[in-house]
């Protein structure tokens, strides 16, 4: 029985950092640190949040290699309701 | 079933969209005196419609058991809860008739507890639907057949549909919101999921009913698969 | 389920080999349940948008610190979800049970956390109905952590089946089904996080 080395991460393992590192950053942002109003800061978490949802359906869901179909289905969700959270966020 | 129901629910008493649970009592009362005439023939309409969804669950018993062979505790279950989902339509709704009985010569607030009643037992009795949604996953998922009773996706659709039912538990909680018997989330979303439901598992009874009935021909060339073929897990 | 696009066999580059992970049904449900929540979420901002500083307000309430350490959790144990998958895929039946119990033990964390969260709102006489703002964290949070829950059903599933040798392709579809399920708890608390506790 090998080790975790030998089941290849093919890049999981950093997108697990990568998305560790955007929770913190926004943690950081949201207790109110940062540039800007809170405005501005409220839509950058919520566009990071929608970046770390793409992470998590194109590595840890397997989607990158996953039909056509699926993935435009995914990516239009991501898209849609990031810009509605976002609309609705300001507009509030 | 859905038809009646509807017709006499929806277009006769004009009881979908449902009254408002934040309404005082003496809004509510002169509500149901002024339309009485049709809230009541609209109930008796949908009483009947509710009575004709008593096979529904027969029938998907039947080919639940297809799938599971003679000893069959999913398909029973199934039917168990699934002949629940009439009585907890007509029930609610007598109350609602009740409510709608005499409030012109009654306390208001006595003719608010009856509505209350009625629309918290309508809108919030969803663990029997949540129960006979899973256990048909179940049974859809667990079909070890060739040529499977019913779609792989029906099992997953009625996981979603247990799931969308879910939020209309907490009426009990609310007056106004989402959350209340008149809110998105807890009556709109279920009663649209439900009638997907019943649509989707009738369009589906049909198939595996002529499939069923393909089998049994003797010259059909399929081998007929002896009942009871599905392992669970 | 693997499908293979149509190739041109004029050109010279191959096609990449597509893969369905889980079944076309999983799909329905899970892209499903995204969408009901995404409801949810717009749902909430549009009545946090009638009284924002309410809902500011009432967030102050919330320790982010939790709600960080929620979703490491859920990142970690997605991780091990997805080493695990690949290591069955290769026909492993040793690593892939540690690693889902790895991310039972992530999702058994959440659950810790969440009961301390909701131990300390309540005992400072915060309820579901003290305002709006705590109607939908409760029943946000609550629907969430229902499909925690479910998800960890799913994990112990795959805990069990990861060990048999011989799988079949139906199965093998049905767990990587259920490891997209967990990744969609995942991904909802992703979303959860910043609306309930960072975006004011």
């Amino acid at each position: 029985m090998g080790g975790l080395r030998s089941v290849p991460g093919d890049r999981v393992g950093a997108v697990w950092v990568v998305l560790v590192a955007a929770t913190l950053l926004s943690f950081w942002l949201g207790t109110d640190h940062g540039l800007g109003s809170a405005e501005a800061r409220g839509v950058l978490i919520l566009v990071v949040a929608f970046v770390k949802i793409r992470f998590v359906g194109r590595y840890f869901m397997e989607l990158r290699t996953a039909p056509t179909p699926l993935r435009v289905l995914f990516e239009g969700w991501c898209l849609a309701v990031c810009l509605a959270l976002i609309a609705f966020y300001l507009l509030g | 079933m859905m038809v009646v129901f509807g017709i006499g629910f929806w277009g006769v008493a004009r009881l979908i969209p449902p009254p408002v649970p934040s309404w005082s009592a003496t809004e509510l009362a002169g509500y149901l005196t002024e339309h009485q005439t049709r809230i009541r023939i609209g109930l008796v309409i949908a009483m009947l419609g509710a009575a004709l969804g008593f096979g529904f669950p027969v029938a998907i018993m039947l080919q639940l058991r297809r799938i599971e062979g003679p000893a069959s505790p999913l398909a029973y279950l199934q039917l168990v809860t699934g002949l629940l989902t009439p009585p907890l339509f007509i029930f609610p709704m007598f109350a609602m008739a009740a409510s709608a009985y005499r409030p012109e010569s009654r306390a208001p607030e006595i003719t608010q507890a009856l509505n209350d009643l009625g629309w918290l037992a309508l809108v919030g009795f969803g663990g029997p639907a949540i129960l006979q949604s899973i256990v048909i996953a179940i049974a859809v998922l667990s079909d070890r057949r060739a040529d499977p009773v019913f779609p792989r996706w029906v099992g997953y659709f009625n996981v979603w549909a247990a799931l969308l039912f879910l939020p209309g538990l907490l009426v009990i909680c609310f007056h106004t919101g989402p959350f209340a018997w008149n809110g998105v989330f807890a009556f709109w979303v279920p009663l649209t999921i439900f009638t997907a439901w019943y649509v989707v598992m009738a369009a589906m009874l049909l198939r595996a009913i002529s499939q069923e009935e393909r089998e049994a021909l003797p010259d059909s060339g399929a081998t007929p698969v002896p009942v009871g073929q599905a392992r669970l897990g | 389920m693997a499908t293979i696009s149509d190739g041109d066999t004029q050109t010279a580059a191959p096609r990449p080999h597509r893969h369905l992970p889980g079944e076309e049904g999983t799909w329905v449900l899970i892209l499903g349940d995204m969408t009901v929540f995404a409801v949810f979420f717009a749902t909430y901002l549009y009545y946090r948008g009638e009284q924002p500083e309410l809902f500011a307000e009432s967030a102050q309430s919330l320790e982010p610190g939790f709600g960080v350490i929620n979703t490491l959790l859920l990142l970690t144990s997605s991780l091990c979800v997805v080493i695990g998958i690949r290591a069955v895929r290769r026909r492993r039946t040793r690593l892939p049970p540690a690693l889902f119990a790895g991310s039972l033990a992530c999702g058994l964390g959440f659950s810790a956390v969440k009961f301390v969260e909701y131990r300390e709102l309540l005992s400072a006489g915060i309820t579901p109905a003290t305002n709006s703002f705590f109607m939908y964290y409760f029943v946000l949070t609550g629907l969430h952590f229902f499909h925690l829950v479910l998800g960890m059903g799913v994990l112990v599933y795959l805990i069990r089946v990861s060990r048999l040798p011989e799988l079949g392709a139906r199965r093998l579809a049905f767990m990587e089904g259920g490891a997209c399920f967990w990744h969609m708890v995942d991904l909802l608390w992703i979303v959860l996080f910043p609306l309930l506790y960072l975006v004011r």
